[in-house]
């Protein structure tokens, strides 16, 4: 029996250069799905800009509308859709594995379980499209 | 909550990526894209005003603005400790709940005075 105090346990951290997700195909796919989180609160806010242009009256309405038919910003916008659509994409086929294979008890086919969310997202988009056109 | 702010913040993670990923694409098409591409025509604004002033539009304001926002915050920060920026991780932390915070009070604000 030692008299050294017990050690507590660190955690193993694997030493790796700064760039390391630049160097295998995989992690940088992984470094642009978590990089989607930024456009996920650009939104977030601009959903909030567009509702208090809308509520400032029919000029500032205005003024937002025109904004976004500028070409720099419907480009910057082009850009906003691909990496909300890559969020929603991985997260749908992370689902299988976050959710579990089991939903109310009964076993689920993987498939299943991201082919139910893709059906989803299509009826929330088309109840969107119906409200807000 | 048990084992500290870890499992809420997880929580709050796993919501906003889902809230995200069903009504982002569509918000951004709609909003952004749908007139100036010429796939739909531009809603006038009583039309705007009438959907913006809604009590259910409200609601959604409140849920999916502090959600998208607080799943970009925990998501930025796992980035930042896989970066080897573990040592900053605290001040990190601060800095990007602090800023979801904000935007959550402005989409509150927002929300009661439309």
């Amino acid at each position: 029996v030692s008299d050294a105090a017990p050690r507590t346990p660190r955690p193993y951290v694997r030493r790796l250069p700064a760039w390391w997700v630049l160097t295998k195909g995989s992690w940088l796919l992984f470094l642009l799905r978590e990089i989607t989180s930024l456009f996920v609160a650009y939104v977030a806010v601009l959903l909030v800009v567009y509702a208090r242009s809308v509520a400032a009256g029919p000029e500032a309405y205005e003024g937002f509308v025109a904004w976004t038919r500028r070409p720099g910003v419907v480009a910057w916008h082009l850009v906003v859709l691909a990496a909300v659509l890559w969020h929603t994409v991985t997260w749908f086929v992370a689902t299988p594995t976050a959710i579990g294979r089991f939903v109310a008890g009964r076993r689920v086919a993987p498939a299943a379980l991201v082919a139910g969310h893709y059906a989803l997202w299509l009826a929330v988009s088309a109840a969107l499209w119906w409200v807000l056109r | 909550v048990r084992g500290g702010p870890e499992p809420l913040r997880w929580g709050m993670f796993a919501a906003g990526g889902m809230v995200a990923a069903l009504v982002l694409p569509a918000l951004v098409l709609l909003l952004c894209l749908a007139a100036p591409l010429g796939l739909a025509d531009p809603v006038p604004h009583p039309a705007a005003e009438a959907v913006v002033s809604h009590l259910a539009f409200r609601l959604a304001l409140v849920v999916v603005v502090p959600l998208g926002l607080l799943h970009a915050a925990h998501r930025v920060l796992a980035a930042f400790m896989d970066f080897g920026l573990r040592p900053f991780g605290t001040p990190v932390a601060l800095v990007l709940f602090s800023g979801a915070m904000a935007g959550t009070a402005f989409a509150v604000w927002t929300a009661l005075t439309l």
